[in-house]
């Protein structure tokens, strides 16, 4: 970040720098930009600064990372599709990437995007307080069902991806219609309400709430994906209780998709080494995220079946405008 | 062990370095427009997190109490809040700055900052557990309630024409509605423009209306007036006595309390403390109508406020687990890299990090006073540079902290179109208090009203029903009461 404001001074002494001309043979010739869409300190600013360290190692000239938050991830990726397409600016994102051009006009389209790198995937959880009527999926249904209207939900903002992960959940069980999402100024307010008994349950990743449930306030009703979570081994994935959630969130490395070939190779190849080395690994578990890599095929072939299927979501759950 | 050898446990030599260092990278981040309290954290993170665990806590908490103070010194000198929980400070702070009581402004709220912070790491020690736990009754029809309560203490900035007051709140409550909607997510008074999805940045409007239309209100002055030299003040009297620090201990007292309350609601921040703290200040005060030409009071209640947020705010993240504002988000996170997991079970299984967290806590308010004191005399300085050179600077440095604050040129421009906008308010004597005020506790009250209504199913009787809500609109309609009397006595 010290670079972000470097940066900035930068730009006032210089309102066009000469822009070099992208050769294979020789790039990288300077530092990358890596852009993250989201705000300096957040999980996914933290989950990239992890890249950082040593990656020169393995690219060649060391990443700078950007902090360009807004509009729910779109404002970071519209700088990246307008940017020069020289593999000088990368971008770090989420599966928020596949679901910003359905809910508000944004500047890119995914189909802008070729992956380099799948970091990690993270599975979210729905979690009510311990003392609720229900202890299961099948049990939560049942009471969604005979109370409908009054089962509410909390999640960190409209469009989010935890907003989405959530209300897959209960779109595949067939309740959507029947609950309210409450959209809270981020996961800390939502635990609060819930904590209160304000509102029914969560839709979070464990790490904000694992403590709670430690210590018996909050109990987890189910997992989205298809793995138990290595904190939780005795709580079933939905999947597992009969309701297909299978909408993950995904963290990883994307460039223009009009970047030269070779340069997208040369990424490709340094980004799985930086992801595979030791070093990244110790950090990446230090930061407790799970560490999930695919390459620049099936990375890009996973967001863009993703954006997909978002468009059938998104419209179930009336939020598409597009 | 017991208590004492555990409290001695934490003091040593290297953990004190480290606050120290804390305190000090935190006044200079907050005081640098662009680098809020949550950024300068941010900034520190990756280094703490090669350190060991109670060096981290020390230089996290330290910045944190740091970056509450350091926003004062640029609002106070050139009318540009470093963080948004100091565009309070701005409102008597620039204008003691200008009656040449930059020293004595400064001064104020470096020791209001640490009563402030001292009166809130108090009642985190004696009373986490049972705030935390009163904080969950808190839930959207409360919190509209605060809220509402807060904006009729608009009412009392407003100066002496209600009507000018009122629409200058109204226009800070239009402002604040561009962008997404907070519940369906629909797109409003954006014109297209995706850079206003989230709507206008909070810094980019405070740096426009504060800074920006100084500047321009200055441009009035003939070209030679601004290359005279500072007026020679005696700067050996510009000095906060302590006389003047004791009358304001009650002011210090309230407001600490208001920001302590605010921290630990998650979710609000200190913006909302210190304007909350500084109208609370001007209801009580016997001479409100000098509020906004440079009242020390104004400075304390507001800076003792943002500093009580830091206290408040580590309540629910101690107890609970919740951070209670975007500065503890950031440390839970870096906390839990070093094995201290904030939460429920905190007290039970790490009580020598709990201890670690007090003491740097009420530590980190005397570094503060320390640090600030010694640096005091060379920030003073800068009011005695002459105005042709320092509005430049201030120029670059508005751009530049707009900018740096989400790498988006379009804040910029955001930031100078306010800029003309609070130019037109104070040359049609209009007050920017309201402006302010409204601009950033609307989207707050909105998302609440919204949200209980939505629990409730639209049933507006929910909040009469919620003992908590009724009171807090019974105490609405009695302040709204006080300031239609107040204002009718006056006319």
């Amino acid at each position: 970040m010290v670079k972000h404001v470097c940066f900035a001074l930068f730009l006032c002494l210089f309102a066009v720098s000469p822009a070099a001309e992208a050769q294979a043979a020789n790039y990288p010739r300077k530092p990358l930009e890596i852009v993250v869409p989201y705000a300096a300190g957040g999980g996914t600013h933290i989950a990239c600064e992890i890249l950082v360290p040593g990656a020169d190692k393995f690219l060649g000239q060391p990443l700078q990372v950007t902090c360009k938050p807004g509009a729910g991830g779109a404002i970071g990726a519209t700088y990246v599709s307008k940017a020069p397409k020289d593999g000088y600016t990368l971008l770090y994102t989420t599966l928020s990437l596949s679901i910003a051009p359905y809910i508000g006009k944004v500047g890119y389209k995914v189909d802008d995007f070729i992956g380099i790198a799948q970091c990690s995937d993270v599975a979210s959880v729905i979690a009510v307080r311990s003392d609720a009527p229900f202890s299961n999926t099948r049990e939560m249904i049942a009471w969604i069902k005979s109370n409908p209207g009054k089962f509410t939900w909390s999640h960190p903002g409209v469009g989010s991806s935890l907003h989405i992960q959530g209300a897959n959940v209960f779109y595949q069980a067939g309740v959507l219609k029947n609950t309210k999402d409450i959209p809270n100024k981020g996961t800390a307010p939502g635990i609060a309400a819930v904590l209160g008994g304000h509102v029914t349950a969560i839709s979070s990743f464990l790490p904000a709430l694992s403590e709670n449930v430690k210590a018996g306030d909050l109990k987890v009703i189910g997992v989205v994906g298809d793995k138990r979570l290595n904190e939780l081994p005795k709580i079933p994935t939905f999947k597992e209780q009969g309701v297909p959630a299978m909408v993950t969130s995904w963290r990883g490395v994307f460039v223009h998709k009009d970047t030269p070939p070779d340069i997208v190779k040369h990424l490709e190849q340094a980004f799985a080494k930086i992801i595979a080395s030791p070093e990244y690994k110790e950090r990446n578990k230090k930061l407790g995220e799970p560490l999930e890599y695919a390459g620049s095929e099936a990375f890009t072939k996973l967001a863009r079946d993703q954006a997909k299927d978002m468009e059938l979501l998104l419209k179930e759950m009336g939020l598409a405008v597009n | 062990m017991d208590f004492f050898d555990l409290v001695a446990s934490v003091i040593t030599g290297w953990n004190l370095l480290f606050l120290a260092a804390g305190v000090f990278c935190g006044i200079i981040g907050g005081a640098l427009p662009g680098i809020s309290p949550s950024m300068t954290i941010a900034l520190l993170l990756p280094i703490s997190l090669y350190m060991p665990a109670s060096y981290a806590v020390m230089l996290l908490i330290g910045a944190y109490q740091g970056a509450m103070y350091g926003g004062s010194i640029s609002a106070v000198l050139i009318n540009t809040p470093g963080t948004a929980s100091a565009a309070a400070t701005a409102f008597d702070g620039y204008q003691m700055a200008l009656n040449g009581q930059a020293g004595k402004a400064i001064g104020m709220s470096l020791t209001a900052s640490c009563t402030g912070g001292l009166i809130s790491a108090i009642i985190l020690i004696f009373m986490a557990k049972w705030l935390a736990a009163a904080s969950l009754k808190f839930g959207p029809a409360e919190y509209f309630g605060v809220m509402l309560l807060a904006l009729t203490l608009i009412a009392g900035v407003c100066g002496d024409n209600m009507l000018k007051g009122v629409a200058a709140a109204a226009l800070g409550l239009l402002a604040a509605c561009a962008g997404q909607d907070p519940i369906v997510g629909s797109d409003r008074l954006t014109f297209g423009i995706f850079s206003l999805f989230d709507g206008f940045a909070m810094l980019s409007v405070f740096i426009g209306v504060f800074a920006m239309s100084e500047l321009l209100t200055q441009l009035k002055q003939k070209p030679e007036a601004l290359d005279l030299p500072p007026e020679l003040m005696d700067y050996k009297k510009d000095k906060l006595t302590l006389a003047e620090y004791w009358s304001q201990r009650w002011n210090m007292l309230i407001s600490g309390l208001i920001g302590t309350f605010v921290g630990i609601l998650p979710g609000v921040g200190g913006s909302t403390a210190s304007f909350l703290a500084y109208a609370e200040a001007k209801r009580r005060s016997k001479y409100p109508e000098k509020f906004g030409t440079g009242v020390i009071d104004g400075v304390a209640a507001s800076e003792a406020a943002n500093n009580g947020v830091c206290g408040g705010a580590l309540i629910p993240m101690l107890a609970l687990g919740i951070p209670g504002d975007v500065v503890t988000a950031i440390m839970v996170g870096a906390f839990v890299v070093h094995g201290i997991k904030p939460g429920p079970l905190l007290f039970s299984q790490n009580i020598n990090e709990v201890y670690t967290i007090y003491v740097s806590l009420l530590l980190s308010t005397v570094f503060l006073l320390l640090i600030g004191m010694l640096f005091l005399p060379l920030v003073v300085r800068i009011v005695r540079v002459r105005k042709s050179i320092l509005f430049p600077c201030v120029f670059i440095l508005c751009i530049v902290g707009t900018y740096a604050a989400r790498g988006n040129l379009f804040d910029c421009a955001a930031m100078l179109g306010f800029g003309l906008f609070g130019y037109f308010l104070r040359s049609n004597k209009f007050q920017l208090a309201p402006f302010i005020i409204a601009f950033v506790l609307g989207p707050e009250a909105e998302l609440n009203y919204r949200l209980a209504l939505r629990i409730s199913d639209n049933n507006y009787m929910t909040f009469l029903e919620k003992p908590i809500s009724a009171v807090l609109l019974l105490l609405t309609v009695v302040s709204a009461v006080f300031f239609v009397r107040r204002s009718m006595k006056k006319a």
